[in-house]
């Protein structure tokens, strides 16, 4: 398995290139001047002097191969370059940003495993009953509502009315940090990301547990008398969960880079803020180095995924 | 199978099930544990709430005008904040109306910058809430009656908040470093002084104009007469910030952009000082107690960067005691809060159907049948709720009232009242002369957000459309618009909508966006190109009499009522709303300059 590991790492190297390349051009591509999009657009009357002194110190005036191949440069020397807004290095930003990300990320996809999960084995064992069809029909629902709606909603209800929950931000500024203050912003935001989850986790683990329970093992375990539980767990979860884990193994890093919409509703300051404030402002080496992240993420989940396939099911040779 | 859902093994299996799945979902995670993050943010806080009166605006065009005389001035009585009863323990907690990427000023252009830089700097001259020109730090301010000479002189009691006295040399280096073309955006328009173009081609170190007398006064000479001079660095105001010559005095230019000292303003004048900045999130202040002009009444400030979405909701629970600028449509709403007051006072800069004229400019009956056909008082009523005015001279210029003509004095100045019978009557008699076709279809580039641009936008075109006028509006953002006007073909776009700056202090704020000179690559992003307007505007400049500049200026501004080169569609509101705990706020029509007086504000139990 060590070998298969190193083995898929070297063949995603120039794969990764092949994206950043990709990325970098289609980067560039993009309408609009960046380093006009620092000024404010009324008020574009900043000399050709300074302009070009500006182009010339972040590298604009080079030809795009020229770009490229200088920003490799850096990035082999661990360097994803400097934001052009924020005169900030891209690493530095992204470090800042990866925790709260990370936070909500985990903790969404996490309970949305343990409350979809379980809701899915069920509604299988109980297939056709008020039960499945009650948790098909709220998933659906949870599936239907777009998040920023939720999100709103949660505001509304938990924050505004009950005033259970602060609307928004990491931590509530001017006082000291805790634990539980910490908590308690990180519930509505993780609450809002595991509700747009459940939805989908509970129809993948229903119907592969069904495809599970109907195979030849099960009726052998259950003609020879293993215990139920047993079965369900050792037998139809442990084979079940195997296109559930592809599915949040690709999910996950594109949870990390874009849960856009519940970051700018919570205001929670993640790796979402930050792609929409590159795109928005034109600011290159933001969004390349989280494409590169991202694009790192993409890899190394899905060989993580690949790699617990094999362990949940030893017939899945590596 | 049957075994499996029996009643104890449906339990059993609940439970099991529960703690197998949370070790297979959790197991590896590391990140689980919320106080594990490293990073930081935003958010909450709690305060109250209880009542509301929302006026439609309480400052005017008309009457908030005519003071606004730059050539000289002596700290005017809005210059001395006043004593605040008493300091709270209360951390405030304001918006910045949009984010600021970092503290940089000589690189400035957004409110949300500008709003930080109010609360912890003092510029050295600054437009008041009726747009009059006021300093925090000059004892005077005047320009000579040739238009050449400004002499700036310090108040002999300002201090930094180190407690280094504030001389000349701040005052001499800050304007060095804004009229350096290779490091400031803003060199240009405050330009023209003696020396400064020989400086920025590298063939001075210095630059001649600029000269320090003594410890409190510095004198700019200008390279030809430019009587609003002073004007400008008034309304650039807050983003002309004086810098410490004791910190950035032996820092070369050219390491200024980077310099360790704009990550975190170690030193500065204002009422707040700078404790932590995170871009994109939050601003921590705390008070300044070296502050030259009384106590600030806050402890701690947090300027946060909250989506207009939710800043509403965070100002009920108490999470923020300050929003601006709220959405029109919001301030009903909001005006049911308990413990909320709205305020709003007049915007300074009208919202624009900008019209290109790269490509030859439309007609002037095709652009003059365009206003008569918009129902602007409509829209302001309709989408803005009344929390506006229409420029119905569509003069861009809303103060000072001795610079903007009237129809009492020229009773041939076009009023743009709405009009679709006179509008088609202009169309026809265009299409007559072959200056129009109806069939035309032009483009406009829309950047869609705010609720009430909009909802304007869409009725400005459906009532165009209505008599003959077709547009078809793509919705881009600032990037695309960028590329539109500046690296497509001309001829890409006809119109966009734009809104900015400031037009009360002085008239020749409106010439760099009709000048000649300027378009296409400069602000005249319309590409409006008049000779005999260009002439006038450099008369206005060249002029200091105030009486005389005001029959340039009429003329100039009757010239672009005749011949227009936008639609002005409407001056908005600036909508303010707080906790009533919260004293001391006098709204600003500028959103950047909101804070323009927050070292006067605190909090009242």
């Amino acid at each position: 398995m060590v070998r298969y590991a190193i083995r898929r790492l070297l063949v995603a190297i120039p794969v990764l290139f092949g994206i950043l390349l990709v990325s970098f051009i289609i980067t560039r591509m993009l309408p609009g001047d960046p380093l006009l999009m620092t000024m404010s657009i009324e008020e574009f009357d900043a000399s050709e002097a300074y302009l070009d002194q500006r182009r010339d110190a972040l590298g604009l005036n080079d030809s795009i191969p020229e770009q490229y191949v200088a920003w490799v440069g850096e990035v082999a020397q661990g360097n994803l370059g400097t934001s052009f807004q924020r005169r900030a290095p891209v690493t530095e930003l992204i470090a800042d940003r990866i925790g709260p990300t990370v936070l909500l990320t985990a903790t969404g996809v996490s309970i949305a495993l343990l409350i979809g999960v379980p809701i899915g084995v069920f509604a299988a064992l109980r297939q056709n009953t008020w039960f499945d069809y009650s948790s098909s029909a709220v998933s659906m629902v949870a599936i239907s509502i777009p998040n920023f709606f939720l999100g709103l909603m949660a505001i509304y209800v938990f924050s505004l009315r009950l005033g259970w929950f602060p609307s928004g931000g990491l931590r509530t500024l001017g006082v000291e940090s805790s634990f539980i203050d910490s908590v308690k912003h990180l519930i509505m935001p993780a609450g809002v990301l595991s509700a747009v989850l459940i939805g989908p986790y509970v129809r993948y683990t229903r119907q592969s547990m069904l495809d599970v329970l109907k195979q030849d093992y099960i009726t052998t375990a259950v003609a020879k008398g293993v215990r139920p539980f047993s079965i369900v767990i050792g037998h139809g979860l442990r084979n079940a969960l195997i296109p559930l884990i592809t599915v949040v193994a690709i999910q996950i890093p594109a949870l990390l880079a874009g849960t856009v919409i519940i970051e700018t509703i919570f205001t929670w300051p993640g790796m979402g803020q930050l792609v929409l404030e590159g795109i928005t402002g034109r600011d290159y080496p933001i969004i390349i180095g989280v494409v590169m992240v991202s694009a790192v993420l993409v890899l190394v989940f899905n060989l993580v995924a690949d790699m617990l396939a094999a362990v949940l099911d030893p017939r899945i040779r590596l | 199978m049957k075994r499996l859902t029996s009643r104890s093994g449906r339990r059993r299996f609940a439970v099991l099930t529960v703690f197998a799945l949370t070790i297979a979902a959790c197991g590896g995670d590391d990140d689980a544990d919320p106080s594990s993050t490293d990073g930081d943010a935003d958010a909450t806080e709690s305060a109250g709430d209880t009542d509301t009166d929302s006026d439609t605006d309480s400052d005017s065009n008309s009457d908030s005008d005519s003071d606004s005389d730059s050539e000289d001035g002596e700290s005017a009585s809005s210059d001395e904040p006043a004593e605040p009863v008493e300091t709270s323990e209360h951390v405030l907690q304001v918006v910045m109306s949009e984010e600021s990427p970092d503290l940089v000023p000589m690189t400035a252009g957004g409110q949300g910058q500008g709003q930080v830089f109010q609360a912890i700097f003092m510029p050295l001259l600054q437009p008041d809430n009726e747009n009059r020109i006021f300093s925090r730090i000059l004892d005077s301010w005047e320009m000579s009656p040739d238009a050449t000479l400004a002499t700036l002189t310090l108040k002999p009691d300002i201090e930094w908040s180190d407690g280094t006295p504030m001389t000349s040399a701040d005052v001499a280096m800050s304007l060095g470093i804004y009229l350096d073309a290779s490091i400031a955006n803003m060199a240009g328009r405050i330009g023209g002084v003696l020396g400064q173009t020989a400086f920025n081609d590298g063939e001075a170190d210095e630059i001649e104009g600029l000269k320090i007398v003594d410890d409190l006064t510095v004198t700019v000479e200008l390279e030809t007469p430019n009587a609003p001079w002073l004007n400008n660095i008034a309304a650039l105001g807050e983003d002309l910030p004086i810098l410490p010559s004791h910190v950035l005095g032996d820092v070369p230019h050219s390491e200024l952009l980077d310099h360790e000292y704009f990550r975190t303003i170690p030193v500065s004048s204002g009422p707040y000082k700078v404790v932590d900045f995170v871009a994109g999130q939050y601003a921590e202040l705390e008070r300044n107690d070296n502050w030259s002009l009384g106590t600030p009444g806050f402890e701690k400030v947090f300027m946060r960067v909250v989506s207009t979405d939710v800043m509403t909701a965070q100002l009920e629970t108490g999470e923020l005691d300050f929003v601006s600028p709220l959405d029109p449509v919001d301030v009903e709403r909001v005006s049911g809060i308990e413990g909320v007051t709205v305020d709003s006072a007049v915007g300074v800069a009208p919202d624009l159907w900008s019209l290109m004229h790269d490509d030859g400019s439309l007609d002037s009956r095709v652009r003059q049948a365009m206003l008569f056909a918009i129902d602007r008082e409509g829209i302001c009523e309709q989408a803005m709720l009344g929390y506006c005015t229409t420029p119905v001279t569509n003069i861009r210029q809303i103060s000072p009232a001795w610079a903007i003509p009237t129809v009492d004095e020229y009773p041939d100045l076009i009023e743009y009242t709405y009009d679709p019978d006179r509008a088609r009557e202009l169309l026809a008699e265009a299409e007559a002369d072959g200056a129009w076709d109806p069939d035309t279809t032009l483009t406009f580039y829309h950047r869609p957000g705010r609720s009430y641009v909009d909802t304007a936008i869409a009725i400005a075109q459906a009532q165009m459309a209505e008599v003959g006028i077709n547009w078809e509006i793509i919705n881009t953002d600032t990037g695309g618009l960028i590329d539109g006007i500046r690296e497509q073909p001309i001829g890409t776009l006809d119109g966009f909508w734009v809104s900015g700056a400031d037009f009360t202090i002085d008239p020749s704020a409106v010439e760099t966006y009709t000048t000649c000179s300027a378009a296409r690559t400069g602000a005249n992003l319309i590409s409006y190109c008049r000779p005999e307007l260009d002439e006038l505007w450099a008369a206005g400049r060249q002029t200091a009499v105030q009486e005389e500049r005001a029959e340039v200026y009429h003329e100039a501004f009757r010239f672009l009522n005749a011949d227009p080169a936008e639609i002005y569609l409407y001056v908005v509101n600036t909508i303010i709303a707080h906790d009533d705990r919260l004293k001391g706020i006098e709204p600003h029509g500028g959103v950047g300059q909101t804070y323009w007086n927050i070292g006067e504000w605190y909090w009242e139990e």
